[in-house]
């Protein structure tokens, strides 16, 4: 660089600071307009301001450089001292201290990205809070029937989301609480939607979701505010976020991670498909002990004089023929939807019990008398002549008047 | 089946009933408990089957508080 020659002329006139100042600083701010500095930071500090102030040196020098909060405020990562950046800026003269900084408008680590970087170091920083520990995640309730859902009302998310719900848990309350997913403001935006949703009483888990993209489209879910939030609900929290390959920090803090917003789903409904297959084997259990139990009465009915004991159980069997048939009719429904492999044991189920109810005994000619207050009468002296009563047959029922009553018939 | 009385408790009853009719007893006594039983799985059923899914949007207002819109879908763009 050539020293600037002054054009004051022969005299040599003596300036004052000031003068002279200004004359470097014109020179030096003019030349060096847009530089790029690599080094490496120290003594970084962050002002109250936004404004960041540090050096970046090497082995023999030292530049002071301050990173305005204007410029600050696009950086991703945090100025850590150590770290090794390349400093993009114009250099300026500060004439009251004589000393002159660079005015840094962008800066770059080197030898790794900036968006890694940040992650790493957000990571650490939450890591040392103790924030990511496993001890800290909570369970999520198996049969929640509230679900809080974060994300954008118009995204794939959610479609996939509320079509898992539909599909596989329908008696699910959903409470959408929308939010911008990338883009300026939305990490704000996620977090004040996390906090609505804890607001509000009865919410069991909270899904944060978002489909697929770039990593500065899910970038947002990187941030200090998103992550500070998920921590803060007082709902466990599933993070569905991206591919099953992106990793967010926001993946992290939640009590469950979830590989995309449809497994978040899909997580949140397994306890749900759990209770209803429970369900399944306990009805087929009721329907296969009752049809045993039934099977053996049979055969000890037939070994001794079965109809006495066969009356005494007729009316309540074909009280609960008639309520099984109409149950049946109802569970059919739900099996060829939900379960279709139990479908044929609850058919071959009821068969057997119609095979062993009254009405097969019916149809073999025997009926059921009864009185008029609906008894059935195995005694031929609890009526009287002249008394009306009624005789069910396999199909229809007659009404009698008593003409003659006789205590022996054989 | 009451929001109160959840499902669950619903099944460990059913599953009570059920594994007393594994155990040696009286047709009587079976016949009763396998009414309760179904009775019981009905409730189960309808728990499973008939629930109407519920989608809320959650707002927030201008003072602050929230309030919960009923949710339509807005169709892909």
């Amino acid at each position: 660089m050539s020293v600037p020659q002054p054009q004051f002329g022969q005299l040599n006139p003596v300036l004052s600071v000031s003068e002279f100042t200004a004359l470097i600083r014109g020179v030096l701010e003019d030349t060096f307009d847009t530089v790029a500095v690599v080094g490496e930071i120290s003594n970084a500090k962050l002002y109250p301001s936004g404004h960041w102030y540090f050096s970046l040196k090497d082995k023999d020098a030292t530049l002071s450089c301050v990173c305005f909060r204007n410029a600050a405020q696009h950086l991703k990562f945090e100025l850590e001292d150590g770290l090794m950046v390349v400093a993009k800026g114009k250099l300026s003269v500060y004439p009251p201290r004589g000393n002159y900084q660079l005015v840094v408008t962008g800066l770059e680590p080197v030898g790794i990205g900036q968006w890694q970087l940040a992650f790493e170091q957000l990571r650490e920083k939450l890591d040392k809070e103790g924030l990511l520990d496993p001890e800290r995640k909570r369970p999520i309730p198996a049969t929640p029937r509230c679900v809080g859902v974060v994300t954008s009302i118009a995204g794939a998310a959610l479609r996939d989301i509320l079509s898992v719900f539909k599909r596989r848990n329908p008696g699910l309350r959903v409470i959408i609480s929308p939010s911008k997913v990338q883009g300026d403001g939305s990490a704000e935006e996620i977090a004040q939607a996390i906090e609505s949703l804890n607001e509000i009483a009865g919410i069991d888990a909270i899904i944060i979701a978002r489909g697929g993209g770039s990593i500065e489209d899910l970038w947002s879910f990187n941030t200090e505010i998103v992550a500070r939030a998920v921590a803060a609900s007082g709902v466990p929290t599933i993070s569905g976020v991206g591919h099953e390959t992106d990793v967010t920090i926001c993946d992290l803090v939640a009590d469950l991670r979830a590989p995309t917003p449809t497994a978040a789903a899909e997580l949140v409904s397994r306890g749900h498909i759990e209770m209803a297959s429970a369900w399944s084997n306990l009805h087929r259990r009721l329907l296969d002990r009752i049809t045993e139990k039934l099977s053996t009465a049979r055969y000890r009915f037939e070994k001794n004089d079965p109809y006495p004991e066969l009356l005494r159980y007729a009316d309540r069997l074909q009280h609960l023929h008639l309520k099984l048939q109409n149950l049946r009719h109802k569970l059919l429904t739900t099996s060829e939807t939900l379960f279709a492999a139990s479908k044929h044991r609850w058919t071959m189920a009821y068969e057997k019990l119609m095979v062993l109810g009254p009405l097969n005994v019916l149809q073999r000619g025997f009926a059921v008398i009864r009185n008029e207050k609906s008894e059935i009468i195995t005694k031929a002296h609890t009526v009287k002549e002249g008394d009306t009563v009624e005789a069910l047959l396999a199909k229809g029922k007659l009404k009698l008047k008593v003409i003659e009553c006789e205590s022996d018939w054989y | 089946m009451g929001k109160e009385k959840d499902f669950e408790s619903t099944l460990k009853e059913l599953e009570k009933i059920v594994g007393q009719l594994d155990g040696e007893i009286k047709l009587e006594e079976a016949l009763e408990l396998f009414e309760k039983g179904i009775k019981l799985s009905s409730e189960c059923e309808t728990f499973l089957n008939h629930a109407e899914q519920k989608v809320e949007l959650l707002k927030r207002q201008a003072d602050g508080s929230t309030k919960l819109d009923v949710f339509v879908e807005v169709t892909a763009e």
